[in-house]
């Protein structure tokens, strides 16, 4: 008998979800920039209305996160009513970022805290091939997803451990050399957003809203 | 900074939550509608059905131990015993809930009753405030499986206005300002059950 979704989301520690998002290019945004003009790094996160600024994202270095960026903020109440659907179980929701990866990103194998107990991870664009996002399943084999804009990939992120290898370059070895002589960034860039819920009949109620 | 409401995950074994339950069973069939403070029944703002539990039961002492643990690390209030010598069992079935409510606050005081006694000298007349015991903690112990019921959540407002929930955590002591606003939202399936109580002390200074 073949499995529901979420047996093989409790089975598995992940779920792909193809096409969670139907027209990704809604939520498009161009790889931010610095004053400068150079691809910009870092954390923002948003508050009240307030911006604040670390220079260094210090879960990857070579990228730029945004915690809380307004312009997502009714998209996690509308994947959250997906993820019920999907998943057959009631959510709240706890915070939600997303991150443009630069060239070179790695995300270093690591569980989650308990605020991302239900997390996806939804794919908005790219300009390189798939990167695959990999995961260690239950039984200790590991496996990987790779997606398409639009496409994500819902997982248990305090007890599935994922990470991803480096993200590498766009270009080929001549045409960095060329970029480096012109002193121009390589513009290689991966944008995923990250929602998090936890199980409303689950343990974790307290993390709700990210308390 | 001091927290509105702390939580003990007690990690309570199992089967001593069952022998409680077990214990307290007596006390289900005993079962009515919950009333308000003021000892109505308003089924608008509270849907439940409770029993009381006296405060001889071995029940009230472990609770007492966790009350004064965590007064101690976090409220520092003056307390002095549980309010009314009673606990509530409380249930909570599909389609109930508590609406938003505080446990006590100054509106629910009364003016303290103030007394003049003569002394064996005249004018020598001393004013005696007659002090009462104001509730100033509430508690409530998660007896349910969180995935046994839908909904149900011990719901708090800070004092922005922001929401939180209680851990449903089975065995969990959630204790917190009786001040603070809270609720109980309405259960969507199944049965939470819940021990509640409230801690008085002399009157805020």
């Amino acid at each position: 008998m073949e499995m529901t979704e979420y047996e093989q989301f409790m089975n598995d520690g992940y779920l792909y979800a193809p096409q969670l998002i139907i027209d990704p290019s809604n939520l498009y945004c161009p790889p931010p920039k610095d004053e400068k003009g150079s691809l910009a790094y870092g954390t923002i996160g948003y508050k009240n209305g307030k911006e604040i600024s670390v220079p260094v994202d210090e879960q990857v270095p070579t990228s730029l996160s945004r915690y809380s960026y307004p312009p997502f903020q009714h998209v996690h109440e509308l994947v959250r009513k997906s993820l019920e659907n999907i998943l057959e179980m009631d959510l709240f929701p706890t915070y939600y970022f997303d991150r443009f990866y630069w060239k070179d990103s790695v995300l270093i194998r690591h569980v989650d805290r308990p605020a991302c107990e239900i997390s996806v991870s939804i794919q908005i664009s790219s300009n390189t091939n798939p990167w695959p996002f990999c995961f260690k399943k239950p039984d200790g084999t590991e496996t990987s997803v790779t997606m398409k804009d639009g496409d994500g990939v819902i997982y248990r992120g305090c007890d599935t451990e994922h990470w991803r290898d480096k993200l590498q370059s766009r270009y080929n070895k001549i045409q960095r050399a060329y970029l480096k002589y012109r002193k121009k960034d390589d513009d290689t860039y991966h944008h995923q957003i990250f929602f998090h819920f936890v199980n409303a009949q689950g343990n974790y109620v307290q993390h709700a809203f990210d308390r | 900074m001091a927290n509105l409401a702390c939580y003990e995950f007690t990690n309570l074994p199992i089967d001593i939550i069952d022998i409680l339950e077990n214990d307290v069973k007596d006390f289900n069939d005993k079962t009515h509608t919950s009333e308000l403070m003021d000892s109505s029944v308003n089924k608008d703002i509270r849907n439940s059905n409770n029993a009381w539990i006296p405060q001889s039961h071995w029940i009230a002492g472990w609770l007492w131990y966790y009350v004064q643990k965590t007064n101690n690390k976090n409220f520092c209030y003056e307390i002095t015993d549980i309010d009314g010598g009673t606990l509530q069992f409380t249930h909570y079935r599909e389609g109930q809930y508590y609406d938003w409510h505080q446990d006590g606050d100054i509106d629910l005081l009364n003016i303290p009753q103030v007394e003049v006694a003569s002394g064996n000298n005249i004018g020598q007349e001393q004013a005696i405030i007659r002090g009462e015991l104001v509730r100033k903690l509430s508690f409530s112990l998660q007896l349910s499986e969180p995935d046994s019921y839908r909904g149900g959540e011990l719901e708090f407002l800070d004092n922005c206005g922001n929401p939180f929930f209680a851990p449903k955590q089975r065995g969990t002591m959630v204790v917190f300002d009786s001040r603070v606003r809270h609720r109980v939202r309405e259960v969507k399936s199944g049965l939470r059950k819940s021990i509640v109580g409230w801690v008085v002390g002399p009157r805020w200074k």
